[in-house]
């Protein structure tokens, strides 16, 4: 069974950019699929794959990574510059194992949960 | 050296080098194009290339590479990075390309490095040619991360729609994607098909 959380902007911006890698980290290990309102900057998101890549485990059970799909406020502005402008509206971050993205257009973010992955 | 570097030296002026950086996500073609300007322009090759992904995971650099184009001459430094990735699974090695437990877990680790690398090149290099696959859709998280990440340093972008050689190309999608702001250039990598377009991007650009 998969457990979601969805973390307020308040409660994420409350905290210091490496406790927030870390409570992201320590969630999504576990199995938890993270929704963080207000979103990760690009900067945020190449800081939390560094620190995704120094957690990847060679031992079973593994954790192999993250999936990271970030939405936008307003799913008319569809080019590229304008998404990468911050009008971020929420992330999400799940472990890789549980979860197979299906569709992630800006309109949509459908999500595949497998049960391959035994949380702890 | 050649003759012009010597001339240069003698006259006690330094040509500018300009470090060319090849970014994307795993399998795009980055070393393939790397390897294609390089066997283009000096006759030699940047890196090895594979169907296995994370077949680059150390960055290559190959200097002096000379560039002439429309009566302007670049010293290019080529930098071809690891491909960039939220997630290395070592099993899928073993399940799709049948390396054994021991090789795929090496590869994981090494992989697993050349992403932080990468990562940290993106501070160094003066250009970013971002390769995208065009046979896929141009939405993916990684491409995004990259970009916006090279938009806050300042550094240009010409974005690469790779693969044109393919039935299943879409570089049109990628233009409509990125073309606001950023060159997007239809490529491909294996045949050389609009190379010459790249390189006028690249003066361009400098």
């Amino acid at each position: 069974m998969s457990k979601l959380d969805l973390i307020s902007k308040d409660a994420a911006q409350k905290l210091d950019l490496e406790t927030k890698f870390t409570m992201i980290i320590d969630r999504v290990k576990k199995g938890t699929i993270l929704v963080l309102e207000g979103g990760l900057s690009p900067e945020e998101q190449t800081g939390l794959i560094n620190r995704v890549m120094m957690q990847i485990e060679f031992e079973e059970p593994s954790f192999a990574g993250v999936e990271l799909i970030s939405f936008f406020n307003d799913p008319s502005h569809s080019s590229f510059w304008r998404r990468s402008k911050r009008q971020l509206s929420f992330t999400v971050v799940a472990p890789s194992s549980t979860v197979k993205i299906l569709r992630n257009d800006n309109e949509i973010l459908s999500l595949l949960l497998k049960d391959s992955y035994p949380p702890t | 050296m050649n003759a012009l570097t010597i001339l240069s030296s003698l006259l006690g002026k330094k040509r500018k080098t300009v470090s060319i950086g090849f970014c994307g996500r795993v399998n795009a073609g980055k070393t393939t194009l790397a390897n294609r300007i390089a066997m283009d322009l000096a006759g030699k090759k940047v890196g090895k290339v594979s169907s296995i992904p994370h077949e680059t995971r150390e960055t290559n650099k190959v200097e002096h590479i000379q560039l002439q184009f429309n009566g302007k001459n670049l010293d290019m430094t080529l930098v071809d990075l690891p491909g960039i990735t939220t997630k290395i699974d070592y099993r899928k090695f073993m399940e799709n390309h049948g390396l054994t437990k021991e090789e795929s877990i090496q590869r994981a680790k090494e992989a697993t490095r050349g992403v932080v690398e990468a990562i940290k090149m993106l501070d160094q290099i003066d250009i970013a040619l971002v390769i995208v696959d065009s046979t896929k859709p141009p939405f993916d998280q990684i491409d995004l991360v990259i970009v916006g990440n090279l938009e806050a340093k300042g550094i240009p972008i010409i974005i690469c729609a790779n693969k044109i050689d393919l039935d299943e190309a879409n570089p049109q999608l990628v233009e409509e994607t990125f073309n606001s702001i950023h060159f997007v250039v239809p490529i491909s990598a294996l045949t050389g098909e609009n190379i010459e377009s790249l390189y006028k991007n690249i003066i361009i650009s400098t």
